[in-house]
């Protein structure tokens, strides 16, 4: 069983880095086509892995902030937390979250007047959507 | 008969051979044969060993070997046989001889006698004295018929005697028998002898005997070769000792000592190494630094200072220990500053005694109640007050001024201490109260104007050196009268006193041993140290200020006395420190080592909890919390040198109960991690630790940026870097120090405040190490707390249960 177990991450993980070398190449060509530059498969191989592997730690560093303060749920400070160090990724990320913040408001009384579960569906995807993009962006 | 002329001839010959020739291992065949003829010559008669003797008909011949084989068997005394060997003579008596005389008896002929004799000649025989005898008896064997019976006789008796004088006569002999059973080596060995032996016999006169002999020999071979020499006697009678027992004795004294020492080389360094009880390491060998990660030598400065404080884990309401510590007073102080959080911090002040326990239960409780300043102010009390007891009187008055100040401050209950603590207590609590009161008041002696001009300044950052001073305070207290003395008399600015003191004061009170050791071991440390305790002073009496303002305590002390003493503080606070730095460089160097680590968790510490909340308890808050509050918050009031903000955050806040468990770890993490990341980081830090306390210590400029002495970071850095290191890289150290508190206390505000905090506590220190790698799921804060802290510290950060169900630090 524990290999059995053992197997399936093991699996897993090489999913998640083969998606992630797919993402990464994708992203490479976008800004190759723009760059008008080429991209070695070993350069965007680099790059995936260690997109790979900085993920885990910011999942690491998420988790840890949100522990420490005192939440068990990953927070939109907690991204900005991560975030802080980069000047430009956290100007970013706090501009797309205040976006995302007013919107959802927005939409929260938009919801408020027309029905609560509606609002509630529509700031979950926001949201949701926010982080991808901040996280996107810092990966 | 033949024999008779044969013997008389060969009697002569043989006499002439007894006589001369020692004792000689017979060889084993005329021993035995001897024994055999001896044994024959018990049964036969006289007459018929005579003609035994003097027939050595070959069936007697091989009789009587026969006889003295079993004789020799049946006789244990493998002596007797070897003395046989003396056979040489073929002499029943001789002692030595007596298996010799059995030879002899063997070989009644005279012929065969002197064979035997020049066989055996080689062979040294074991019984030499029994010569005469031999002759006598060989006389009387000789003499054809009566000498035979004689000898007959004597080898009957001989044998026995012999037997017996054997034994008694070459005792190794007969053990040697016995042993050689036993020992193989020996036997080995004498087999190998023997074979020499054997050969020589067998070349002299290869004959049956000879080769009985030798056969027999082999076995006594090695017992003769033993009986001659007599090492291998001895040898083979400790079989368990033969082999090198001797040797080992003659070696195991002096290897024992060298084992011993390497063994307690061993052990410091391990202790050392293991950074638990530096008390305990440090006073045993100066050298064991080079064992130890480098905390050692961070620890001995501890240890002087906690050898001379009391140990006991609560401090004695005496306080003011003296410069004892040097060193150890900032661990002491960070002990303080630990307590504060627990309540009873009494114990870290062990070094300090009273003041400091008094300071940091006054911290605590003051950070519980008030805030940091309090501790801080109990700090710069106590600092003032150690400092008053070392240096000048003027210091002291300046800490009485101080002090009554502080008392007056601190109107807050903590009276538990005693008066000193009282002192302390309303130092903290009336520092807001009477910053400017202290400030007026010390504005009589320079210092006091300094410390007024400090308090000023940066009073909560004073507080929170104060805080942190009190754990080190010992060292810093003497340091700090001196640097006092010595702002007095250099009359440097009063800000860059402020700074260089509070830094100083701060950076080495705070963070106690670590920051003492880091900076003592730069000469301006010491120096710094001084000054730090003015600084501290100056802190107090900042923070007091603070709180009056009803600043934050943010800012207490080491955001202005910080960014000032950074800038300002390795330059001022060199030079006055100079003087006293020969003290405390001292110190300081020989913690350098260690300090470095200790600086560099001081300085990120503070540079992480500045921007976090102390501001209620510039000092109580936590040590580093508090540091770092006032860092950031003197960062942004002085803006001088964040990184000496910092840095004096960091002190104070190591000092300071809570935070200093900050400061340790975030300290135990930056040198840790400066070292695995990039050398000169750490020294950065440490030069961010010194330039605070620098700049506690002289407080004039804010403009150094360092906070750390140039002489702390450049030991620290070298040490790390472990070749010689030029001196250019101390301004990029101290850059890269700088920045890298500058960040370290910037985390940490952020961590504080991402838990919706205003003081940075443990939490954010421990979340810091973690996000630096230091702290994992395999190694837990407690782990590197017990690695790398002092004891003082440990025992504010983790509690510790004693008798009567009482847990220290108060959790």
């Amino acid at each position: 069983m524990e290999d059995t177990d053992e197997q399936r991450n093991f699996t897993r993980t090489q999913r998640l880095k083969a998606a992630v070398h797919y993402t990464t190449g994708l992203l490479c060509q976008e800004v190759a086509e723009d760059k008008d530059m080429e991209f070695s498969k070993q350069t965007i191989a680099a790059i995936a892995e260690t997109t790979f592997r900085q993920c885990e730690i910011f999942a690491r560093d998420l988790e840890a902030f949100a522990r420490h303060a005192k939440r068990t749920t990953v927070n939109a400070e907690d991204v900005k937390l991560t975030a802080r160090r980069s000047n430009a990724l956290f100007s970013f990320i706090t501009q797309r979250s205040e976006e995302l913040v007013s919107s959802n408001q927005e939409q929260k009384e938009k919801r408020k007047k027309a029905g609560g579960k509606a609002k509630k569906k529509s700031d979950a995807p926001l949201e949701s959507g926010m982080d991808e993009r901040e996280d996107s962006n810092m990966a | 008969m033949n024999s008779p002329d044969e013997d008389v001839s060969v009697r002569t010959l043989l006499k002439a051979v007894m006589s001369t020739e020692p004792d000689q291992t017979p060889v084993r065949v005329t021993r035995r044969q001897t024994k055999l003829e001896s044994g024959h010559s018990k049964r036969r008669s006289a007459r018929l060993q005579r003609l035994d003797i003097g027939l050595m008909s070959p069936s007697l011949a091989l009789r009587s070997k026969q006889k003295q084989k079993i004789l020799q068997s049946g006789i244990k005394s493998p002596q007797p046989g070897r003395t046989k060997r003396t056979s040489k003579g073929n002499k029943p008596l001789i002692c030595p001889g007596v298996l010799g005389n059995q030879e002899d008896l063997d070989e009644f002929t005279p012929r065969g006698l002197l064979r035997k004799i020049i066989l055996t000649q080689p062979d040294s025989s074991l019984v030499i004295p029994n010569r005469p005898v031999r002759d006598d008896d060989h006389e009387q064997a000789s003499s054809p018929g009566a000498s035979r019976p004689s000898t007959e006789t004597f080898n009957v008796d001989l044998p026995d005697l012999s037997t017996g004088n054997i034994t008694a006569f070459v005792k190794g002999i007969s053990r040697k028998r016995p042993k050689k059973k036993i020992s193989v080596t020996v036997f080995e060995k004498d087999m190998e002898a023997m074979p020499l032996q054997v050969a020589e016999n067998q070349q002299q006169e290869p004959t049956e005997s000879i080769s009985v002999l030798s056969a027999g020999t082999a076995s006594f071979s090695s017992f003769n070769l033993s009986l001659k020499t007599p090492v291998e006697e001895e040898d083979p009678k400790n079989h368990g000792l033969r082999r090198r027992a001797p040797k080992r004795k003659a070696i195991s004294i002096e290897d024992f000592e060298e084992g011993v020492q390497n063994y307690l080389h061993k052990k410091m360094a391990g202790l050392e190494k293991s950074c638990v009880d530096p008390q305990k390491v440090l006073c045993e060998t100066p050298g064991m630094e080079k064992f130890t990660l480098g905390l050692s030598a961070a620890l001995p400065p501890d240890l002087t200072g906690i050898a001379f404080n009391n140990t006991e884990l609560f401090e004695p309401p005496f306080f003011k220990s003296p410069n004892l510590a040097g060193r150890n007073t900032p661990a002491v102080h960070t002990a303080s500053l630990h307590s504060i959080t627990g309540a009873d911090s009494i114990e870290e002040e062990e070094e300090e005694g009273v003041r400091r326990p008094s300071e940091v239960g006054m911290e605590r409780e003051k950070e519980e109640g008030e805030g940091v300043r309090q501790p801080s102010e109990v700090w710069m009390e106590v600092e003032e007050k150690e400092v008053d007891e070392k240096v000048d009187v003027a210091d002291g008055q300046e800490e009485g001024e101080e002090k009554v100040d502080d008392t007056e401050e601190d109107k807050e209950p903590e009276t538990d201490r005693e008066v000193t603590h009282e002192k302390n207590e309303n130092q903290t609590e009336a520092e807001e109260e009477e910053e400017e009161q202290q400030q007026e008041v010390v504005i009589d002696d320079n210092e006091d104007e300094e410390v007024a001009e400090e308090r000023e300044v940066g009073e909560e950052e004073e507080r929170e050196s104060v805080l942190g001073e009190p754990e080190n305070m010992e060292t810093e207290h003497t340091e700090r009268t001196a640097v006092r003395s010595q702002i007095e008399v250099k009359e440097m600015d009063v800000d860059s006193m402020h700074r260089g003191k509070e830094y100083s004061g701060i950076f080495t009170g705070n963070r106690g041993d670590l920051v003492k050791v880091f900076e003592s071991p730069a000469a301006s440390r010491q120096i710094d140290r001084q000054p730090e305790s003015a600084v501290h002073i100056f802190q107090h009496a900042e923070q007091r200020r603070a709180s009056q303002t009803g600043g934050p305590t943010y800012s207490v002390n080491d955001p202005t006395n910080t960014t000032s003493l950074n800038q300002m503080q390795f330059t001022p606070v060199v030079e006055p420190s100079t003087p006293f730095a020969p003290e405390a460089s001292e110190s300081g160097r020989s913690s350098a080592p260690g300090t470095p680590r200790e600086s560099e968790r001081l300085s990120s510490p503070p540079s992480g909890g500045a921007p976090a909340q102390e501001t209620p308890q510039t000092s109580a808050g936590g040590a580093l919390g508090a540091e770092e509050e006032e860092e950031e918050d003197e960062e942004d009031e002085a803006s001088d040198g964040a990184e000496s903000v910092e840095l004096s955050l960091k002190t104070p806040a190591f000092l300071r109960t809570k935070k200093s468990a900050e400061t340790p770890a975030s300290s135990l993490s930056t040198p840790v991690f400066l070292k695995g990341k990039v050398t000169s980081k750490s020294l950065p830090s440490a030069e961010k630790a010194k330039k605070p306390q620098q700049k506690k210590n002289k407080v004039v400029k804010a403009d150094k940026a360092t906070g750390l002495p140039k002489s702390l970071v450049t030991s620290v850095f070298s040490h790390f870097a472990k070749t010689t290191v030029s001196r250019d890289t101390y301004p990029i150290l101290q850059q890269c120090l700088d920045k890298y508190f500058d960040r370290l206390s910037d985390d940490l505000e952020a961590y504080a405040r991402h838990a919706k905090r205003k003081t940075i506590e443990l939490a954010d220190v421990e979340l810091l190490l973690r996000r630096q790698g230091f702290v994992s799921d395999k190694m837990p804060l407690k782990v590197l707390i017990e690695r790398h802290l002092p004891m003082e510290y440990r025992k504010l950060l983790i509690p510790v249960a004693t008798s009567g169900n009482r847990v220290i630090p108060k959790m």
